[in-house]
């Protein structure tokens, strides 16, 4: 029987191995409670201090839904805390707003422009802007769409249109077109009517009388004013130096000079030595630039077309003021101005296409008004009822007549008016201003 | 399509015979020029009457004091034209001075003429209905 060794360790109890067991149990338990303890789980009701991590802030920001970490990887845990938290995830923008309900995000329809509605200068302004985003076939499309519109036109059975007008109206839209792609990428600079003032009715416009066309004047142009104070030197205030230069920022220094004279006899001891240090000079701050890129001038009117770039707002506003310096259009979108010069620009060639047309086509027809053939036998019986309106049979001679030339004075002025309230300010139109408005607003 | 079609289409009476349709057109007209000669003074209309009465130096001046480059105007260029031709004579400044002075000196002129259009139209309608 072989022999062994006794074994000298001490033998525990199973008393004593319990014992062992539940301290181990408690100083884990114990590690636990000193954690929370830490992170103020068992703070009292007291408000922690500002910034302070507490453990009540520490579970409400514990992200406890959506993706969590596993290993080096994110994935999502698979529980959502709602099936909105789920579409936000998982879904499009619009069948999430489906989902959430009566909100509709409308913006996110796309709906094609109907061309096919709109008036020839609306084509004009969809063409630039396809201009301006480079996109051929819309391009392509606007143009056919006009090109329709202007064939329906000339082919209705009063139309009066040739196949030469037509194309000459093709023509002008691709030219309004352009235009208003250079409007708006603004490569053509102004010059002669370039301005820098402060806005308002006074450097915008010329006073207007209403029988002269307006030249609203050009101011020359003027850096913003910077009003750098000057301080005042006297002898008796400056009685230490025969020279005190005084800074005046972004200005030639200015240098006073003391008559070394009156400077000895003002006591020039050293305690009164008293330098002059003027306060900084205030820069204004809140400044307004106008910059006029265009003219039109029309009829005795002038318009105005102008940028002003606020550096208080830090905005460029767009403006077209009329000859009486009140602001006609205004806006911050730099296309929507456009559209608006170039429709003004449009405006005036009308006008002037209505008065050559009023007063060439239709000019035997004013001028017949005032023959003696219109009152002829056919119109005779018709005006006479007219003319003999309110003349009393009792009347002197002097009366009647007078009634007779009142009554012609009021058909006359029935048969001007008509036409002149259609025509409007394009009566006074002349030859050259559409031209002249052309050559401003091109160079503009 | 003359003024005189356009008005008789904005009225509804294309469907008249053309007698009727000249009366109406005066008829309109007298309306226009008597709504027009309410709102002017006596000074007023007698410059007028002046000016359609042809008498030249009445219509020189007011041109030149209320419309000075009337010569460069297109209106008053179409209306020169031929004038040397014409057997009427018909003064190119007497008819653009009547123009122009009916334009500057009735500030509500389109508006006035529109009403009395909407007015003589819905009378008109209202005849024929019954």
């Amino acid at each position: 029987m072989p022999e062994t060794e006794p074994s000298f360790a001490p033998v525990l109890s199973k008393e004593h191995q319990e014992l062992a067991k539940l301290e181990a149990q408690l100083a884990q338990k114990q590690m636990e409670v000193d954690g929370k303890t830490a992170f103020g789980k068992f703070d009292g009701p007291m408000t922690p201090n500002e910034g302070e991590v507490t453990y009540d802030g520490y579970l409400a920001e514990r992200p406890d839904k959506g993706i969590v970490r596993d290993g080096d990887v994110l994935r999502q845990n698979g529980a959502f805390a709602s099936v909105e938290a789920y579409t936000a995830q998982n879904s499009t923008a619009q069948e999430h707003y489906d989902t959430v309900g009566e909100i509709d995000n409308k913006g996110e329809v796309y709906k094609a422009p109907e061309y096919e509605s709109m008036h020839f200068m609306a084509l004009v302004k969809e063409a630039g802007k396809a201009k301006l985003l480079g996109d051929r076939a819309e391009l392509e499309t606007i143009r056919a769409v006009a090109e329709h519109n202007l064939m329906e036109e000339a082919t209705r059975p009063d139309s009066e249109w040739t196949d030469e007008e037509v194309a000459d109206q093709l023509r002008r839209f691709d030219s309004l077109a352009d235009v208003y792609v250079n409007r708006a990428n603004g490569t053509a600079a102004p010059e002669a009517t370039d301005v820098h003032t402060t806005s308002g009715p006074e450097g915008a416009a010329a006073t207007s009388t209403p029988d002269a066309p307006v030249v609203a004047p050009v101011v020359e142009a003027a850096e913003p004013v910077v009003e750098a104070p000057v301080a005042e030197v006297s002898a008796a205030e400056v009685p230490t130096t025969t020279e005190t230069p005084v800074p005046v920022p972004d200005a030639e220094p200015i240098v006073t000079t003391v008559p070394e004279a009156v400077a000895t006899a003002a006591a020039p001891t050293a305690e009164t030595v008293t330098p002059v240090t003027p306060e900084a000079p205030v820069v204004a701050e809140k400044r307004t630039e106008t910059r006029r890129t265009g003219e039109v001038k029309f009829g005795g009117e002038t318009v105005i077309l102008g940028e002003t770039f606020s550096s208080e707002s830090g905005r460029e506003i767009f403006e077209i003021t009329g000859a009486d310096g009140e602001a006609k259009y205004v806006t911050e979108d730099k296309l929507e101005y456009v559209t608006e010069e170039v429709e003004i620009e449009e405006k005036e060639t009308l006008k002037e296409k209505l008065a050559k047309l009023w007063a060439s086509e239709k000019v035997a027809k004013i001028k017949e008004k005032f023959t003696f053939a219109f009152w002829g036998p056919y119109y005779q019986d018709a005006a006479n009822r007219f003319i003999e309106k309110g003349v009393d049979p009792e009347m002197s001679d002097a009366e009647k007549e007078r009634q007779r030339k009142v009554n012609h004075g009021k058909l006359m002025l029935g048969f001007a008016a008509v036409p002149v309230s259609a025509l409007g300010s394009a009566l006074f139109a002349k030859s050259g201003d559409v031209e002249d408005n052309k050559e401003k607003v091109e160079t503009a | 399509m003359n003024d005189d079609d356009q008005i008789i289409s904005e009225l509804g009476i294309e469907n008249l015979d053309p007698e009727q349709q000249q009366e109406v057109l005066n008829e309109f007209r007298m309306l226009v020029g008597e709504a027009l000669a309410k709102d002017l003074s006596n000074e007023q209309m007698t410059e007028y009457f002046a000016i359609i009465d042809g008498n030249e130096a009445v219509i020189a001046s007011w041109l030149t004091e209320n419309v000075p480059d009337y010569k460069e105007m297109i209106a008053y260029q179409e209306l020169a034209k031929g004038f040397d031709q014409d057997p009427d004579q018909v003064s190119p400044d007497k008819v653009f001075a009547s123009f122009a002075w009916v334009q500057k000196n009735n500030p509500n002129l389109a508006q006035t003429v529109e009403e009395i259009k909407t007015a003589l139209k819905a009378h008109l309608a209202n005849q024929i209905t019954a």
